[in-house]
């Protein structure tokens, strides 16, 4: 390699640096607000944080038990790593501020089909759907142009927008103009039984261990035109392919006022937050550092949740600067430091040769911000 | 040599090792966040009824039950799958009424005069949906086409050699990829 070209590499590395360290400075954990994320890509960025009225809240989530994912094996199961998935959220100890976080999540169970029903007032719903809507109901049946057909069979709707391909979904109910929740339904797509080009769903499973060393991987042996269909150890309780602890957890911080990372990956790969887990992987029932900032700092203790309304109102426009400086976040952590201290060397190279202009702030200074 | 600083052999070395490890140290990284991507353009579009180049005109959120889905309207320019209408409906799901919001993550954003070419399947209404969440949905920027599936919860699995993720990619090879999909 020649000088001249090593060294446009070295700036072309540096300038995609100081890009990914300007992501970096992104908080790593995102409140989710009152814009239209339909409407608004910013949405994280504008409007108000949403948030649990209580103080300190308490929201019970209601666990349809008629419907047990085969890899989990039985009811108890699923049940106990479900209501570990949604304590792992419930009164952290681990705050930064010393002081225990506020909210708490509280569990009961209901057995009966209509029980599955979407959208019931005062019951927060957890259901594993089973099987697709269009294959459960009849073609002609309004249910399907009215999305209600989940509220009888306990279905997947698949039909148009919510394809057989989502995994999970977790719907969040709240008011527009003060961000209060007041209703949320956790719904996972689960395996349908069937094989061939009838499967549907994802193999649900509960084992694997709970541990800080992520990521776990322990994934079920499967052919690849399993793996597009999700079925990979099919009904198997000894193996982990779409691991019921770490999705619930994920999804449960949808629940309680989280959203994904707006800083994104690489940045924030390993939150629970974060938009991507590994098939296999039980490496999201444990929160990160950053998951534990953003619990704490909109429940920060036994009184109500911390509001957040940012300086820009919900729209599509740009947000101002100074909404990333005034939004409540997790900023601390920022993990491009390992390649900054790469940079820093090539800094000193640079200083010594005598060219100041090479080492601007936007190169030495920037990223280290935390 | 452009070095305008100390030629030395040493620095020279140096500077060959620290660019090199940086370079490799930031291609890496993005294309290791690519590989959880789940859906290609090929799978996209292969299970697509339709998919449609367009621009979103208006919108409308209603409940249905208990949710509430927005109404896009889009004015297609062309169709790269089946046959468009001049105007296609698409619902997805969320949206804001009166004072009630719902929020689903995963969603695509879309603003009213927005370019887009959206993978659609039939829904059991008139409306069509889009294809996994914001999987289904490219914005259209001069030659380029852009995804945003940053907001999705995805499972890795292995892409099929030849295809591509659904990711921002140019124009022309995406309508090529949507096309020549088998």
């Amino acid at each position: 390699m020649s000088r001249a070209r090593a060294v446009r590499l070295g700036l072309a590395a540096a300038l995609l640096l100081a890009a990914g360290s300007a992501r970096a400075q992104l908080p790593a954990f995102t409140r989710t607000t009152t814009c239209d994320p339909t409407a608004d890509s910013l949405y994280y960025q504008h409007g108000r944080a949403l948030w649990w009225p209580g103080a300190p809240p308490t929201v019970t989530w209601w666990l349809y038990t008629g419907s047990v994912p085969p890899g989990c094996g039985d009811l108890a199961t699923l049940d106990a790593l479900t209501t570990a998935s949604f304590a792992t959220w419930s009164q952290r100890a681990d705050c930064p501020s010393g002081v225990t976080s506020g909210f708490s999540f509280a569990h009961t169970s209901a057995n009966q089909t209509s029980d599955a029903a979407f959208g019931v007032a005062g019951r927060n719903l957890v259901t594993w759907r089973k099987g697709l809507c269009s294959a459960l109901q009849a073609p002609q049946s309004a249910c399907h142009s009215t999305h209600t057909c989940q509220d009888t069979t306990n279905c997947w709707d698949e039909t148009g927008t919510i394809g057989s391909d989502v995994l999970a979904l977790t719907w969040v109910s709240f008011s527009a103009s003060t961000g209060q929740i007041s209703h949320a339904d956790m719904e996972l797509n689960e395996w349908n039984g069937l094989s061939g080009a009838a499967s549907a769903g994802y193999s649900y499973t509960c084992s694997g261990p709970r541990s800080s060393t992520p990521p776990i991987i322990d994934a079920c042996a499967c052919s690849a035109s399993d793996a597009d269909r999700g079925g990979c150890g099919l009904a198997s309780t000894s193996c982990v392919w779409a691991d019921v602890g770490s999705i619930v957890t994920h999804e449960a911080g949808h629940v309680l006022g989280l959203d994904h990372p707006a800083s994104g990956c690489p940045t924030s790969c390993a939150e629970t937050m974060a938009p991507q887990i590994s098939l296999g992987s039980t490496s999201k029932r444990l929160l990160s550092t950053e998951d534990v900032k953003g619990i704490c700092t909109i429940y920060p203790n036994n009184g109500a949740a911390t509001q957040l309304e940012h300086p820009t109102g919900c729209s599509g426009g740009s947000p101002s600067p100074s909404v990333r400086s005034t939004r409540s976040c997790g900023c601390g952590g920022d993990p491009s430091a390992a390649l900054w201290a790469l940079l820093g060397p090539l800094a000193f190279l640079r200083r010594r040769g005598g060219r100041p202009h090479l080492h601007g702030a936007s190169l030495t200074r920037s990223a280290p911000k935390g | 040599m452009a070095l305008a600083w100390s030629p030395g052999a040493a620095y020279d070395g140096s500077m060959k090792r620290l660019a090199l490890a940086l370079f490799a140290l930031l291609v890496a990284a993005p294309a290791g966040a690519a590989t959880v991507v789940t859906a290609t353009v090929e799978e996209l579009a292969r299970s697509a009824d339709l998919v449609v180049r367009g621009t979103v005109e208006a919108r409308q959120a209603r409940f249905h039950g208990a949710r509430i889905y927005t109404t896009l309207r889009i004015r297609a320019s062309a169709a790269w799958k089946g046959s468009a209408a001049e105007v296609v409906e698409v619902e997805i799901p969320g949206g804001v009424v009166g004072d009630v919001g719902q929020k689903v993550s995963g969603v695509a954003a879309f603003a009213e005069g927005e370019e887009v070419v959206l993978f659609l399947r039939r829904g059991g209404g008139a409306a069509y949906g889009v294809m996994g969440l914001s999987q289904g949905k490219f914005r259209v920027e001069g030659d380029t086409a852009k995804n945003e599936v940053g907001g999705l919860y995805r499972l890795e699995k292995p892409i099929p050699p030849g295809e591509r993720v659904a990711e921002e990619m140019p124009l022309a090879e995406l309508e090529r990829r949507v096309r020549s999909a088998r």
